[in-house]
């Protein structure tokens, strides 16, 4: 009986210490909606405004935010909880990922349930409807409309006497701004090795970054419009104007900008937050630069609210439809995180006190932004071909065509998986 | 000897050097240029790091979770897990058998093929959320490496003296209580320094049982300062001394017993 007794005891501390174990688990009509969203602070201010907001309006709720800063934490996190029947109502994650948890029956469509609630659908912005849309059904709400667009510092660029980036400008400009940019302490282009920095390029060369948009196979850098957008960075890799490896290891590259030390960054908007905050430094927003005879193109950066099959349908669809409305979208657009999905925000997101100057870079380029695909190991395979484009930026040396056919082939066996 | 400590010595001063870097570097002044770590030195140590980590981020909240979890997981864990090699030792060839056949594949299993059938188990019991959820494993000893170092242990224990126990009437909770605990004091220590490590920088369980923000564990809140720019790592430092200061000072308290058994 004795022997019983450390077990009792642990028995006793378990019961003590569960006390209204189920309080948040429980997805019923009093408890606060759960949503789950990725990214660091500046990123996830956003998010927590507009739970809040809702919670403060008529016939709102309290929403409960689980953060997760890291973005395969935040996937690996919602597919083990989505697994084990205790996902949360919502959730937030990117058109590149949310492919595999639509597909894994996760996701309730968003579509039905916005238009029972009045919301037109039809009246958001296309490029990310068809990003978040399967078989003509649109899965999540888009909550941004971002795309790739060219940080630069006008400071530096005036003491370099460079021309400014302008409308319509060309791979020459960007090469030779970028060059003309370097120089000790400062570097002039920051790109992160990866295969969606370099897809607008490729596009923009005339070339396609996959086989078939809808059945990749696989990609096809080792082609000549790939490797004209690989040569153009090897060559500026060879010319010290792209941070080192070391140096992106010692100091991130939106650092290094915020900083004044890179005369142009090359990222979505999700910066642009962060810029604002650096109160000494000069910036704006640029197309991104268009290859000899090419068109001008960019890559849909876009994250969308997802509402969970386990969850409290319901209540989640009343938070998403005020996700889509305009003062939701607005306040969204004021945290500068976002660009609106929803036309009637963009004066809040144009508003002139609040740079970047042009802004109206992310309107304009959405006519012209291509995605990647929406398969369901694609993100899978853009991380095998960004581990392949790191070892071009860690070594210059490498000739564009073994990188590019060594991104072919490593990606080709992801999908054929 | 002498030999010896002076490896001894140059091992712990080269592990040192990091931990002496993050330490000094905790006590620069967030914001003030570049961040190495030693730059402050020759200047006045600033306290604005510890500061900011205090104000901007829940840190004793996520102490209190780390704490209340090692609470309860730490003796469980030592007891199941002396029990089980209490088990094994006393059980004859069978029992032993079993339990090192048992701890054997359990050790097989990867740990993240637990990691649904635990987001199951926790939401079943009604756990989901509670940081009641991490110390559950140590029901059954939290790692199977435990069971086999408390059966080593008490395997070493002279046959004559458990029958001795039997003989004066102590049943198998009283040979456990009055034999086996007092004569592996040494390495039940052990276990629970193991089990305190575990539990303490376990990332991915806390990551998938736990959400609410206030409620993090150690180790998955410091994550949410991962993405800090390089000049305010002091911040982050500044948070890893604090957070490094419970575990420190159970090491300074029980360092005695654990260096100073006979087993």
């Amino acid at each position: 009986m004795r022997g019983l007794l450390p077990v009792a005891l642990a028995a006793s501390l378990v019961a003590a210490c569960s006390g209204g174990g189920n309080e948040s688990g429980d997805a019923g009509e009093q408890g606060p909606l759960r949503m789950q969203v990725s990214g660091d602070q500046e990123e996830t201010a956003a998010f927590e405004a507009l739970a809040v907001a809702y919670g403060r309006s008529p016939g709102g709720r309290r929403v409960e935010l689980r953060i997760v800063e890291d973005e395969e934490d935040h996937l690996a996190k919602l597919a083990v909880s989505a697994a084990g029947d205790d996902a949360p109502d919502l959730f937030v994650v990117g058109y590149r990922a949310y492919t595999a948890l639509a597909q894994s029956g996760a996701v309730v469509p968003a579509e039905p349930l916005l238009r029972r609630r009045g919301v037109d659908v039809s009246s958001l912005e296309r490029a990310p409807i068809e990003a978040f849309s399967s078989e003509g059904t649109l899965q999540c709400l888009p909550m941004n409309a971002s795309s790739m667009v060219v940080y630069w510092n006008r400071s530096l660029f005036e003491d370099a006497g460079v021309a400014t980036p302008a409308a319509g400008w060309t791979w020459a400009d960007f090469e030779a701004a970028a060059v003309a940019l370097t120089r000790d302490g400062v570097r002039g282009v920051g790109i992160a090795p990866r295969l969606i920095r370099l897809a607008p390029f490729i596009w923009s060369a005339g070339g396609e970054i996959v086989d078939d948009e809808l059945k990749p196979t696989g990609t096809t850098i080792a082609t000549p419009a790939g490797l004209q957008a690989l040569e153009l960075f090897a060559r500026l890799l060879l010319a010290e104007a792209i941070p080192s490896a070391a140096e992106r290891t010692s100091e991130n590259m939106e650092t290094t900008f915020a900083r004044g030390r890179l005369g142009m960054y090359l990222s979505s908007r999700r910066d642009v937050p962060r810029f604002r905050e650096a109160t000494s430094l000069d910036w704006d927003v640029a197309t991104v630069p268009v290859a000899p005879g090419g068109a001008a193109t960019s890559i849909l950066h876009s994250d969308g609210a997802c509402v969970s099959r386990q969850g409290s349908s319901e209540a989640a669809a009343d938070f998403l439809a005020y996700l889509a409305s305009a003062e939701a979208q607005s306040l969204a657009a004021l945290s500068g995180r976002f660009v609106p999905v929803l036309p009637a925000a963009r004066p809040a997101f144009l508003d002139p006190a609040r740079p970047p100057a042009s802004a109206r870079v992310f309107i304009d380029q959405l006519e012209r932004v291509r995605r990647v695909p929406l398969a369901p190991r694609w993100s899978a395979a853009e991380t095998r071909a960004d581990e392949v484009l790191e070892r071009m930026w860690a070594d210059a040396a490498i000739p564009v065509s073994t990188i590019a056919e060594d991104v072919d082939r490593e990606t080709a066996r992801v999908l054929s998986r | 000897m002498t030999k010896r400590w002076g490896a001894t010595v140059a091992v712990a001063a080269l592990a040192a050097v990091p931990l002496a870097a993050a330490v000094l570097g905790a006590f620069q002044t967030p914001g003030d240029g570049t961040f190495t770590g030693l730059s402050w030195l020759g200047r006045r140590p600033s306290l604005d790091g510890f500061r900011v980590a205090l104000s901007t981020v829940p840190l004793t909240s996520w102490v209190a979770t780390s704490v209340a979890v090692c609470i309860i997981a730490v003796p469980v864990a030592v007891v199941t897990a002396s029990w089980a090699g209490t088990a094994a030792v006393l059980g004859g060839p069978t029992t032993r058998l079993l339990v090192i056949v048992a701890s054997g594949l359990a050790m097989l299993v990867p740990p993240s093929a637990l990691w649904v059938p635990r987001v199951v188990a926790a939401t079943r019991l009604g756990f989901a959320d509670q940081p009641l959820a991490l110390a559950t494993p140590a029901l059954a000893a939290t790692t199977p490496v435990v069971v086999f170092l408390c059966a080593a242990a008490t395997g070493r224990i002279r046959r004559s003296v458990l029958d001795a126990a039997r003989v004066e009437g102590a049943g198998a909770f009283g040979v456990w209580w009055r034999v086996v605990v007092p004569l592996t004091r040494r390495t039940l220590m052990a276990v629970a320094v193991l089990v305190l490590v575990a539990q303490w920088g376990d990332l991915i369980e806390p990551l998938l049982l736990l959400g609410d923000q206030d409620r993090l564990t150690v180790a998955v809140g410091l994550t949410q300062l991962r993405t800090t720019e390089v000049p305010q790592y002091p911040i982050v430092l500044a948070a890893c001394v604090l957070t490094a200061l419970p575990p420190l000072a159970v090491f300074a308290v029980g360092q005695r017993a654990l260096l100073g058994g006979d087993r």
